[in-house]
């Protein structure tokens, strides 16, 4: 197969961030024409972890959420492998830019690098951060922390929680507050703007469609000694016009005399999608607790299901050992499109409508590992992984049409480590 | 058996055991008016929580180090490391700056009216004010 040149970034398709950036630079322009004060200077630094894994059948393929291409009996790195080099300039004690680029096999079966984040960050006052550019949505606990191995428990986030939204990074800006009340520390962080990135659709093969999404969300952290309670919401209009399967679906429909339900099921304009969620964690001495819940819900009819999702981490240290385990499902709770009388019951087109659209997948994962800091700044991981769908093929692509119907035990190693 | 027991007491008190090295103490700059500090809110500042204050590490291969983190928050250098790379990698701050001796610490702290530090307290001076971490 020819090799093609991975594009070093993949411009954006909304093509926002360049417009903030400059907007950015320009509002902060004093600050740029001032002498560079003693406080000034550069740092780079970045993460990075080396994984292998692979799972017991040839039926399905095991990913992260959005990925491409998983893993089968096949030993692959592409799963859990990735790179992040930052660069962060202060200009002095208020205001700093960073730069992130992570490479990882993502949306694409060959490893790419995007621009994860870009943003200059002013402090306002004492409680207030303002950050302009490219910033990943904190929508859960570990979202914008979830490449940086080093810095999780797990190998990987639990797919069912995490892989309730593809949206990562958004270009706008980003409110911080935070706030120290005796020993607890409140952060409120509200992010708003435009989110531009590719949704991967296996169904069929496999086919990408570009997808935009205004959002607004909101995330709270009360931290308190051991304990962090977390609540967030985020309501994005997601659009896409390429949506390949939709629109065949839609035009299919309209065909049949049901256009309007092949509206109602697809993105093209945009539909509102609320994410809530909530979340604890709790640390102390060796024992680490982790739980988060989180509700995806339409607000106006589309195909995308209702679904909650929730998992359980526990953790004990001995020493430089962190032995875990989790378990972690999804569940369709509804959907948000009515089906118009007459609507067929059994046949291909009600099929592809109510098994192929409406019904989400599911499945539930039990799983234990063990995190070693093997050396400073390292760590060694070993997770195995039971996933057992319980609809369709659940968070696994490429599976049967029938959906997998045994459990598919995975088996991951990491070495994670950050410079 | 009182007395015996209050002599021990006074002893433990006046004169620290031959194998204790070093003894940990938190510093920050004479013009800070602050008199004492629970252990929480030192950590809060060296864990990245407030920024009110600007921490100042002794580098990382510091006993020193290890003791101050422990007993402020009871975390190992991997947990701190940890801590530091969400905080890093998601642009919410900059780690400490570190530097490899006492001496050099207490430059820092007294140059920075909003430094707060730990050195040991041999290597306290008038440079410096130490506060009590209350526990």
């Amino acid at each position: 197969m020819p090799r093609r040149p991975s594009s070093v970034l993949s411009p954006s398709p909304c093509a926002a961030l360049p417009l903030l950036l400059s907007v950015a630079l320009s509002t902060m322009a004093p600050a740029r024409a001032a002498p560079i004060e003693a406080g000034s200077e550069l740092s780079l630094s970045g993460f990075g972890t080396l994984g292998l894994a692979r799972s017991n059948t040839n039926d399905a393929q095991f990913v992260r959420y959005n990925q491409a291409e998983g893993v089968t009996t096949g030993w692959r790195t592409g799963t859990d492998s990735n790179l992040g080099l930052q660069a962060s300039y202060r200009f002095n004690s208020d205001i700093s830019a960073t730069v992130q680029l992570l490479t990882r096999k993502f949306t694409s079966p060959r490893y790419s690098t995007e621009l994860a984040w870009a943003f200059l960050k002013t402090r306002l006052n004492d409680d207030f951060q303002l950050r302009l550019g490219r910033v990943v949505l904190p929508n859960f606990i570990m979202s914008d922390y979830q490449n940086v191995g080093y810095a999780n428990t797990m190998l990987r986030p639990p797919i069912e929680m995490y892989g309730q939204v593809a949206i990562e990074h958004v270009d706008g800006a980003d409110l911080n507050y935070q706030r120290t009340l005796g020993a607890a520390s409140l952060t409120a962080q509200l992010t708003g703007g435009v989110s531009c990135g590719k949704l991967f659709v296996a169904a069929g093969g496999g086919a990408l469609a570009n997808y935009r999404a205004p959002l607004i969300s909101l995330n709270l952290a009360l931290e308190n000694g051991p304990l962090t309670l977390r609540f967030g919401h985020m309501r994005a209009r997601l659009a896409s016009d390429d949506f390949l399967a939709l629109n065949q679906l839609a035009a299919r429909l309209e065909q049949s005399g049901y256009a309007r339900l092949g509206q109602e099921l697809g993105l093209v304009g945009g539909k509102r999608i609320d994410f809530t969620t909530v979340g604890v964690i709790w640390d102390r001495d060796n024992l680490l607790l982790q739980s988060e819940f989180g509700r995806r819900k339409a607000a106006e009819p589309v195909y995308v299901p209702d679904t909650d999702a929730w998992y359980l981490m526990a953790g004990y240290r001995i020493g430089k050992w962190l032995p875990y385990a989790s378990h972690a499902a999804v569940r369709q709770i509804g959907d948000s499109v009515a089906l118009p009388p007459g609507f067929p019951a059994a046949g291909a087109l009600a099929s592809t409508v109510r098994t192929g659209f409406l019904t989400a997948g599911q499945q539930r994962t039990d799983l234990i590992g063990v995190r070693w800091n093997v050396a400073k700044s390292r760590a060694l991981k070993l997770q195995l992984d039971r996933v057992t769908p319980t609809a369709k093929n659940g968070n696994l692509i490429f599976g049967p049409p029938g959906g997998v119907t045994h459990p598919v035990n995975v088996v991951g190693l990491a070495l994670d480590g950050v410079f | 058996m009182k007395i015996l027991h209050g002599g021990m007491l006074m002893l433990a008190t006046l004169t620290p055991p031959p194998w204790v090295a070093a003894e940990t103490v938190l510093i920050v700059n004479p013009k800070n008016s602050v008199a004492r500090m629970p252990a929480e809110q030192a950590a809060q500042f060296f864990l990245g929580r407030s920024t009110k204050l600007t921490p100042i590490d002794l580098a990382d291969n510091s006993p020193l180090r290890a003791d101050f983190y422990q007993k402020i928050a009871g975390k190992d250098q991997d947990q701190v490391k940890a801590i530091w790379s969400k905080l890093v990698f998601t642009g919410k701050g900059f780690p400490p700056k570190e530097y490899s001796t006492s001496t050099e610490v207490k430059r820092a702290v007294a140059a920075d009216p909003a430094a707060i530090a730990y050195i040991d307290r041999a290597a306290v001076d008038d440079s410096v004010k130490v506060i009590p971490i209350v526990q």
